[in-house]
């Protein structure tokens, strides 16, 4: 995700793997390992378990889906539509075969008036590229239900109610019978073996009358078959016909195609083919000319679970035109927040800067020279908390650099009266510090709810040039919860925090 | 609308004018037909950006804009909301049935706009983030929570479900924002607003 410098990701406790197998950890948190990848996120992305007190990233939730709907026309699907329809949508939403861009419906003659009603036919046109379903031979008679039309021009009846194309505009159609598309088959296939499986289990004399593949019955002939005690003395079944003809479903290999196909691939060249990620939407097609428009896939809302204890974290209301929660438990709200500036750029000035994105104030390191930054450190909770932070004095990863947090222990105030602090911070009453020398062993700045602290970056002479300095802190909090359930409790998150460096 | 009158006490030499609603517009900021735009308060448009609301619906009897003497809406855009610099916003047009129709573009409350962007959406719902150089080609509907990553470009009328990531030219969906999309404890150090968030921090910072 393109995030702006700097950027802070929160590492989730599955980041120590409880595996006894796996040799000790020792507490050097390390970002750069390959491990600590899958257990860094952006804060936005975590959840908190209030029973287990502790952070939940997606790997530490399990999902349900609340609904199923279509991105492009919003609308709901049910799941047994799902179940059967497969994961589409079966309105008219389809994508660009070429460049996955929705599809528009456009009249083919679009009227010269006002005064004209729209007619058909109807082609499916890319707005993003110049494909449109007229590059292979696609019309509708309707600008609606474009799913139902296309299942049935994919008949292989010629004779479809599908308007005859002009003859300049049609590709000069191929004398070889209709290739079948890969679900045709399917279903061929599919009704003639399960055609198969009645006829056996009609015929008179059959063993296992009642039976179907997957039945308990299938089962125990299976093990008496193995079993050695007796020898089964029945009758054998009769043994089920393979498909045959094309009807069944038999797809033979055709070397006339493959030769066509190779020729097709040495005239028309890379051009002519589907790349990589479009052959993979469109299964079935090698050659440009044959890429069909692919159905909206589903997308969900799901409702997440703490892994460990089944708690509901987050919840969606069931409906596609809400984005509330019924349930939504955010690690936002729970863990402090941790950010990052340098020493002297004010705050405001980091948050105007962040809209360029164009890093035009991100801080450059110098190899050797002491840089400051201030860790802001904000408490959402409404008790005060005893910060500790602690941080490996060099860094890993690709800048080598020396690090020294000035104040490693502080108390961040209760989370309350947001009014008062919101009002007062225009006159820049909200805030003391922030001036003179850093020291070690001062609270930098300090808030309602939050603190700042001072870090020194030393890089290492030789700190590579353009590269990103990450620096993992460690963060433990302390709370008191007076009267609460819950009582003292104590809370360890481990942060990344990184910040660029230029050399 | 909370009216904010702060301002007018204010020098009036700023990069910004304010309006008695708190909107902020750079005195570089380039609008054309001022009548048919709307701004919602607290909202931000910064220099170079250029709203067309000159653009507005035609009907076919009359060709001029607002000729029945009312304007029309063309560009209306909701509050706390921030346009950055060199950002164009367009109402989309259409040719439809021989003739060039524009259309209202909505721009809801809590959108940021990155710099650079080109604007020519149906509509933007509220708490969307569209990072620098992208481009939202005409009749493109995004709809609430969405995130499009910079240098985008999102085809015509592409709707954008809520609560997505888009990328990519032509854009597609890559992945969802979180649960905890635009959530933000109020809090010191500049740290007063996230993306997707409440922008009245931001707002008030830019001056
Ligand atoms: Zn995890
Ligand atoms: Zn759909
Ligand atoms: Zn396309
Ligand atoms: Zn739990």
């Amino acid at each position: 995700m393109a995030t702006q410098f700097p950027y802070t990701y929160y590492s989730c406790p599955c980041i120590n793997p409880t595996d006894s197998t796996l040799p000790e950890q020792d507490d050097t948190f390390d970002p750069s390992s390959p491990r600590a990848a899958f257990s860094l996120y952006p804060l936005e992305h975590l959840l908190y378990c209030t029973e287990c007190h502790q952070v939940r990233c997606p790997r530490c939730t399990a999902e349900e889906v609340v609904c199923w709907y279509c991105p492009s026309c919003l609308f709901e699907v049910p799941s047994s539509t799902v179940r059967s329809e497969g994961n589409q949508c079966t309105r008219s939403c389809y994508n660009c075969p070429q460049c996955t861009a929705p599809l528009a419906v456009n009249p083919l003659d679009p009227p010269e008036s006002t005064s004209e009603t729209l007619t058909g036919p109807f082609i499916l046109t890319c707005p993003y590229c110049t494909w449109s379903s007229l590059d292979i031979d696609l019309k509708f008679d309707k600008p609606n239900n474009i799913t139902g039309q296309l299942s049935g021009s994919k008949r292989p009846e010629p004779s479809t109610p599908v308007d005859t194309p002009d003859p300049d505009l049609s590709r000069a159609s191929s004398p070889k019978p209709d290739p079948k598309t890969r679900d045709e088959v399917f279903t061929a296939l599919n009704a003639f073996y399960k055609n198969q499986i009645t006829h056996d289990v009609d015929a008179p004399g059959h063993a296992f009358a009642e039976q179907a593949f997957s039945s308990p019955h299938s089962i125990s002939r299976l093990l008496n078959l193995y079993s050695t005690g007796k020898k089964l003395k029945r009758q054998r079944p009769k043994p089920m016909s393979e498909a045959l003809t094309p009807a069944d479903g038999l797809v033979l290999f055709d070397p006339e195609s493959e030769l066509d196909t190779i020729k097709r691939t040495a005239a028309g060249g890379w051009e002519g083919t589907l790349g990589g990620d479009k052959a993979a939407i469109n299964t079935e097609a090698r050659f440009v000319d044959d890429a069909r428009p692919v159905a909206s896939l589903l997308r969900t809302k799901r409702a997440k679970r703490c892994r460990a204890c089944r708690t509901l974290l987050s919840r969606p209301e069931p409906k596609i035109s809400t984005t509330r929660y019924k349930i939504r438990v955010v690690a936002g709200s729970n863990v402090p927040r941790v950010g990052l500036r340098p020493l002297g750029a004010k705050a405001r000035a980091t948050a105007v800067s962040g809209l360029g994105g164009l890093g035009a104030e991100v801080p450059s390191l110098k190899p050797l020279l002491p840089s400051h930054f201030v860790l802001t450190l904000t408490n959402p909770l409404f008790d005060a908390v005893k910060v500790t932070l602690a941080t490996a004095r060099d860094t890993t990863g690709p800048v080598k650099a020396r690090v020294t947090i000035l104040c490693p222990a502080f108390e961040v105030g209760a989370n309350t009266d947001v009014w008062d602090e919101a009002l007062a911070r225009d006159g820049g009453g909200g805030s003391q510090g922030g001036g003179g020398v850093p020291e070690a062993g001062k609270v930098w700045e300090r808030g309602r709810n939050w603190v700042g602290v001072v870090v020194e970056v030393v890089p290492a002479g030789d700190a590579v040039r353009g590269e990103v300095l990450e620096i993992a802190v460690f963060v433990r909090v302390e709370y008191e919860a007076g009267g609460d359930l819950d009582g003292a409790g104590k809370r360890e998150v481990g942060f990344c925090n990184p910040i660029w460096s230029s050399g | 609308m909370s009216t904010r009158t702060t301002a007018s006490r204010k020098v009036a030499k700023g990069e910004y004018i304010e309006t008695d609603s708190g909107n902020k517009v750079s005195r570089r900021a380039n609008i054309s037909g001022t009548a048919n735009i709307t701004l919602g308060g607290k909202t931000v448009i910064m220099a170079d950006v250029h709203l067309r609301g000159d653009l507005t619906r035609t009907s076919s009897s009359s060709s001029k804009p607002g000729a029945d003497g009312k304007p029309s809406t063309s560009i209306s855009i909701g509050r706390c909301t921030v346009v950055s610099t060199g950002t164009v916003v367009k109402p989309p047009m259409r040719m439809s049935r021989g003739v060039f129709t524009f259309y209202p573009l909505k721009i809801g409350d809590n959108v940021f706009i990155g710099p650079n962007c080109h604007i020519q959406a149906a509509s933007i719902s509220s708490h969307v983030h569209i990072g620098a150089h992208a481009v939202l080609q005409p009749f493109v509907m995004v709809r609430e929570n969405v995130k499009i990553l910079p240098h985008s470009v999102v085809p015509a009328g592409m709707i954008i479900p809520p609560n997505s990531v888009v990328a990519g030219r032509p854009a597609r969906i890559v992945g969802e924002v979180g649960e905890g999309w635009g959530v933000v404890v109020p809090g010191g150090g500049g740290e007063g607003w996230v993306e997707g968030g409440d922008l009245r921090e931001l707002v008030r910072s830019i001056r």
